[in-house]
């Protein structure tokens, strides 16, 4: 089964109010201070297990990720296809001396069987899922300060960076310009690359059209960003704000 | 008054909530976290009531899982001198600060490190006002480790 990826910002500091708050005891603050006052929580589901792994590497941020213990795979089964390998493409393996040519699917179908088939002979879930690929879904509820969020953008929104965890950090980034235009602004790293640059403006733009829709979202309920085919994703980010 | 909460975010208990659930579900966090009634099925899940939060956050505080209590910022204006600021910065890398004047620090933080600071013998009275706050940011975690009402 594949999955859609999704970036859901569902809990972030109230800018307008923490100024308000602040105004009140006579104290004003600039948009490089307050950057370092806040959080932004973001749901990410159905994103790979080789992109998670290198989201976790940024910090200081807080990650909560489902335990692939505890979820069985019967109850959890996904995989992201990567975009590069395509659906047709076939590599010659042998197994016990037969030789067969396998596609991706094939592969991700039987690394389940085979997991599945350990847990049903009574091995541990926390030791089948050592068969678990790379592809294999997950999802992760990270917290980030919107100063980490920047220098998380710089890195992961630059054309260098890997297409999964690129589109991610563009998704995200655009769910905190809508949600959080008090503190983020056009992206640092636009200075130095015209891919950032271009996109930024992209960003600007969709935001732009967002926001009648976004301060019309009831309280409480999720604005879904439209970000595709704009922004030129290269895989489908379903992207998400919740208004308060 | 020398601490004044001014920031932090709405249904921020909820929130560590559907982190820490989702860690043991299929179901993703925010789907925990909006699973507020009968009308919207969630397999194996309990709905996510005020019964439901309060027994995962208390399990945590049980387990010393306190990494869940990590997804959320708390904010305050306080008045406070060099020596409390650099003791607060020393004790957790999640402390942010911000010197407004002589007098006068915004401070951030999130609720592991209050939890932390609220269970740790070392307080300073800074601290220990900080703490008073948690009955408004987080009232259940405030009950939990039995905090008295906030005076702010």
């Amino acid at each position: 089964m594949k999955m859609a990826s999704k970036a859901i910002l569902f809990s972030y500091t109230n800018y307008p109010q923490l100024t308000a708050n602040l105004q009140e005891a006579g104290v004003k603050m600039g948009k490089d201070g307050m950057l370092r006052h806040g959080s932004f929580t973001f749901d990410l589901q159905g994103i790979s297990r080789a992109a998670s792994h290198q989201i976790v590497r940024h910090r200081i941020a807080s990650f909560s990720q489902q335990s692939q213990r505890y979820v069985r795979v019967t109850r959890s089964y996904g995989y992201l296809k990567p975009p590069g390998i395509p659906e047709d493409l076939k590599v010659p393996v042998e197994i016990q001396g037969h030789k067969v040519e396998l596609n991706l699917t094939d592969v991700m179908d039987l690394t389940r069987q085979a997991e599945e088939g350990l847990a049903a002979k009574g091995i541990k879930a926390e030791d089948a899922r050592y068969l678990r690929p790379n592809a294999a879904t997950t999802n992760i509820v990270m917290s980030m300060s919107p100063r980490q969020l920047i220098h998380f953008f710089n890195l992961r929104c630059a054309p260098d960076a890997q297409w999964e965890i690129r589109d991610l950090a563009w998704s995200m980034y655009a769910g905190v310009r809508l949600a959080a235009p008090q503190v983020f602004g056009p992206l640092p790293a636009a200075s130095e690359s015209d891919f950032i640059k271009k996109r930024v403006a992209i960003v600007d733009d969709l935001v732009r059209k967002g926001e009648d829709g976004f301060s019309g979202t009831p309280p409480g309920e999720l604005f879904r960003l439209e970000l595709q085919p704009t922004l030129e994703l290269v895989h489908p980010v379903e992207t998400f704000v919740r208004h308060y | 008054m020398r601490v004044r909460l001014v920031g932090y975010e709405p249904d921020l208990e909820r929130v560590c909530a559907a982190a820490m659930r989702s860690c043991y579900s299929p179901h993703p966090g925010y789907e925990l976290f909006t699973h507020t009634s009968q009308d919207k099925v969630l397999d194996g899940e309990k709905i996510f009531d005020a019964e439901r939060i309060g027994g995962l956050l208390k399990r945590a505080l049980e387990l010393g899982h306190y990494d869940i209590l990590e997804h959320n910022s708390i904010t305050w204006l306080a008045e406070a001198d060099e020596k409390e600021i650099l003791f607060l910065m020393e004790s957790s890398k999640f402390f942010e600060t911000s010197q407004i004047d002589e007098k006068r620090w915004l401070i951030t933080t999130n609720l592991r490190v209050l939890v932390e600071l609220a269970r740790s013998t070392n307080q300073l009275p800074l601290t220990k006002e900080m703490v008073a706050t948690l009955n408004v940011a987080a009232p259940i975690i405030a009950s939990s480790l039995a905090i008295k009402t906030a005076t702010s």
